[in-house]
């Protein structure tokens, strides 16, 4: 669990390059374990899954795996980063759109990495223009540009307009296999995550978040750091946007619509966003409700609402801050120490 | 093709966006808090005017009545909001807050939906206004002629009660040094509750006077306020007179490329805000100080 509460040190100094910091000998480690725990987690799910049935698993588990993806992957910027990007849904639905006009041509992985690929050029283009503001104008900039995507994808007959295109996989997928490929591709994307900041690379980042200033001053460039994460975030909010193409079959511009920007930054502010696992509890938390009073309902809106008002105001730091919350009480309560308390808070 | 006519439907169509992003930019100025509820406060203008004047016949100075009465309505409304939600979320991170009034927005989107229900309701043009003035080759639409009087009005208007008001010293204060101004015994929460009712009635007055060009559906909340918050951020965010310049330049604008390239009217719109920030992340007459808090 990486609590990035506290300022790191800002690591090495400048002299090397941001992309010495990732290939640095005593990262390797660091990735040998990243990659193992990773490959863990995925045999878990895989021993889940076989276990609830022997059909692949249902519809629901995917579409939840892949907001838990995309809600990682909004965190990277709002929690690790604090560029509060208000338009992720851009590169969700450019990802999903790519993955559905290519898969007919390319194989799978192929298709995979043009959704990447198209998602993150996109955010670079984007970054050069909304990485020179900060703050609310940040958060207004990239709202603005989502909307405008979704405005030329509505208006484009070429992709299908406000009905969207078909996102039919080729037969010899098995849904068996789609599913194995949702499940590598969210644990490696959140592997990956958990890995870029425990990297000098990820500390930099943190670095910046927590004093710019200071920063600048040892002589990091904070636009080139910043301007690399958007990327990187906006590039794996396309992974999530091929995968729910490929998981439901359909792209709508609905996908790039302002509202499914502002759900996952919802799912990490429910979660947790100065936790790791936060967006994680968030995404389940939120998709499951989703789930039950429908998209778009009036339900929708007073649940949402409701739900957001209530945790900014009174749990601020989320779902994951409960346990230390009950055990601030209960020292309040009575002094001394509580470990009874702590334990079935910690449950 | 004369471009006259879209320069003036461009205009008033600037109005509209003008009164509710210059209530958000003095709220922001006063307050450093940018509220997407707004949006709806505009919305929730547009329906009353609906139940207020969908009877009857309507008159020019019926529809200002009818439109200055939903004004009071909402800013009534967002007074409660102020009360309820907004002093709320003033302690909180900039994103956190912003998030405090989607969630808001969220809500009063739902209880829209609960009152007035999911399908497309219209206000008629009144009837002396519906058609265009004609200048020998030039036709001038009647109603857009009107929003702009209207947004000529409330210049003066707020010009006369930011700089000749104590309320509007405070708020100029306000913006310019948040701590030395409160260090002087400015109440806050007494600045910011005003701020919000001038804002509020602004939205209503702008949602009732939308409401014969649009149809009324619950998304109008949101539609309306992401180009509101571009008018904000091109303004520069806290600046009244950037709030006007750049709500009439987005309108006009996009007026004129509609004319020429019907289909990509949106698109134009934030083109154009992009165009801007590209040159001055700061925003026509924004201080980049504002923006750290």
């Amino acid at each position: 669990m990486s609590d990035k509460a506290t300022t790191p040190p800002i690591p090495d100094g400048p002299s090397r390059s941001w992309m010495a910091h990732l290939a640095a000998p005593e990262n390797r480690v660091l990735l040998v374990r990243t990659v193992g725990i990773a490959i863990a987690v995925i045999a878990l799910l895989f021993v889940f899954a076989e276990a609830t049935a022997a059909t692949p698993p249902s519809f629901f588990f995917e579409i939840i795996l892949i907001q838990v993806l995309y809600a990682m992957s909004v965190n990277v910027l709002i929690g690790y980063a604090h560029l509060p990007s208000f338009g992720q849904a851009a590169f969700f639905g450019t990802g999903a759109y790519a993955a559905a006009l290519s898969i007919q041509g390319v194989p799978l992985y192929a298709s995979l990495m043009i959704a990447m690929g198209f998602s993150g050029l996109l955010a670079l283009l984007l970054g050069l223009l909304a990485i020179r503001t900060s703050g609310i104008t940040f958060a207004n900039v990239t709202l603005a540009f989502g909307q405008m995507l979704y405005l030329v994808a509505a208006n484009t007959n070429l992709v299908g307009g406000e009905n969207g295109l078909l996102a039919t996989i080729p037969s010899e997928i098995t849904p068996q296999y789609l599913w194995l490929l949702i499940v590598v591709c969210v644990v490696g994307g959140c592997a990956l995550i958990w890995w870029i900041f425990k990297t000098p690379y990820g500390e930099t980042i943190v670095a910046i978040r927590d004093n710019p200033e200071r920063a600048t001053s040892l002589g990091v460039s904070n636009f080139r750091y910043r301007l690399t994460i958007f990327v990187f975030a906006g590039a794996l909010a396309g992974l999530a946007g091929a995968l729910y193409a490929y998981a439901t079959g359909i792209v709508t511009a609905d996908t790039l619509y302002w509202s499914r920007s502002g759900e996952p930054i919802i799912m990490c502010l429910l979660g947790g966003s100065k936790k790791f696992f936060g967006p994680v509890i968030g995404a389940i938390t939120l998709t499951t409700i989703l789930q039950q009073v429908g998209q778009g309902s009036t339900g929708y809106l007073i649940y949402v609402g409701g739900i957001l008002l209530v945790v900014l105001i009174l749990l601020p730091q989320g779902i994951l801050s409960i346990p230390a919350r009950v055990r601030e009480l209960l020292k309040k309560r009575r002094p001394g120490p509580s470990g009874e308390g702590e334990r079935t808070a910690a449950a | 093709m004369n471009v006259l006519p879209s320069i003036v439907s461009g205009l008033g169509d600037g109005v509209l966006l003008f009164l509710i992003a210059s209530g958000l930019s003095v709220i922001f100025g006063a307050m450093r808090f940018l509220n997407f509820a707004h949006g709806a406060f505009f919305a929730i203008g547009g329906y009353l005017a609906f139940n207020l004047l969908n009877k009857l016949e309507l008159t020019p100075v019926l529809l200002v009545a009818g439109a200055l009465l939903a004004g009071l309505a909402v800013a009534a409304l967002a007074y409660a909001s102020e009360l309820v939600v907004f002093r709320r979320l003033y302690k909180l991170p900039p994103l956190d807050s912003l998030l405090g009034t989607y969630a808001l927005l969220l809500l009063l989107e739902g209880a829209i939906l609960v009152v007035w229900g999911p399908n497309p309701l219209s206000v008629a043009y009144p009837k002396s206004l519906d058609s265009t003035i004609d200048f020998g080759p030039v036709e001038i639409p009647q109603y857009s002629v009107l929003l702009i009087g209207v947004g000529a009005i409330v210049v003066v208007a707020m010009t006369y009660v930011l700089y000749k008001t104590s309320l509007g010293l405070e708020v100029r204060a306000l913006a310019e040094d948040r701590t030395m101004t409160q260090l002087l015994g400015v109440n806050i929460s007494s600045v910011s509750a005003k701020v919000m009712l001038i804002g509020g009635f602004l939205a209503g007055l702008g949602g009732a006077l939308a409401a014969p060009t649009i149809a009324l559906t619950p998304d109008l909340a949101t539609s309306f306020i992401i180009q509101a918050f571009a008018v904000v951020v091109v303004g520069g965010l806290g600046s009244f007179y950037g709030a006007l310049i750049a709500a009439l330049f987005l309108g006009v604008t996009q007026s004129i490329v509609i004319a020429f390239v019907p289909n990509v009217s949106g698109i134009a719109f934030y083109a154009a805000m992009f165009a801007v920030l590209l040159l001055r992340p700061q925003g026509l007459l924004g201080k980049s100080s504002l923006e750290i808090s």
